[in-house]
């Protein structure tokens, strides 16, 4: 994976990871999240 | 997550981001105004919701994600500050919550060269790949290995 493309998940990921209302993400949410930056198949699955 | 996990689990970040280090519960408990007993039934709390990561003596904070509470090879310098973080996703992270523009210093962990990534509004400059060795469904089966 490149750097940049971590990168991003990263900021995604963590995007609310301050908030004091943050919540883990379920396992749909955290799939949408890898799925966004073309992480998919069964290495990126929570399944 | 309780209110009061909740409340001890923003003090920590909020003493991560502003400090690079993490709170020790006694610190946690006079930011908080709560007992040490208090502070450690909610750290534990936290920890066992996988919302952060206790160190061996399950009192003291190892990772709080991005964060790393111990020293780590991956070392983030935004401005004149410094953070560990806990990889190289978790230190491009960091400076991408701290505004987008920063440094991360690592080495390969192939050949032991050294390894800086520069971002700068988000964009990152520098060579290397990343590999994820476990898959995410087991990231927490051992999360210091991940």
């Amino acid at each position: 994976m490149s750097p940049q493309v971590l990168y991003e998940l990263g900021g995604d990921w963590y995007a609310t990871r301050l908030d004091r209302g943050w919540e883990r993400p379920g396992t749909a949410e955290a799939e949408q999240i890898f799925a966004r930056h073309g992480l998919t198949g069964v290495f990126w699955s929570l399944s | 997550m309780t209110e009061r996990e909740r409340d001890v689990r923003a003090a920590v970040y909020g003493a991560f981001r502003d400090t690079g280090k993490a709170p020790a519960a006694g610190e946690l408990a006079v930011t908080l105004g709560l007992s040490g007993d208090d502070i450690l039934d909610a750290l534990r709390g936290l920890a066992a919701a996988h919302a952060l990561v206790l160190r061996p003596d399950g009192a003291s904070i190892w990772m709080a994600h991005p964060f790393s509470g111990i020293p780590t090879d991956f070392l983030v310098t935004v401005g004149a500050r410094r953070w560990f973080a806990n990889c190289v996703w978790d230190g491009l992270a960091i400076i991408g919550i701290l505004g987008g523009t920063g440094r991360l210093d690592t080495h390969s962990p192939a050949t032991g060269e050294p390894v800086a990534l520069q971002v700068i509004d988000g964009t990152v400059q520098g060579e290397a790949i990343a590999h994820f060795l476990v898959p995410a469904s087991r990231f927490w089966d051992d999360i210091g290995y991940t």
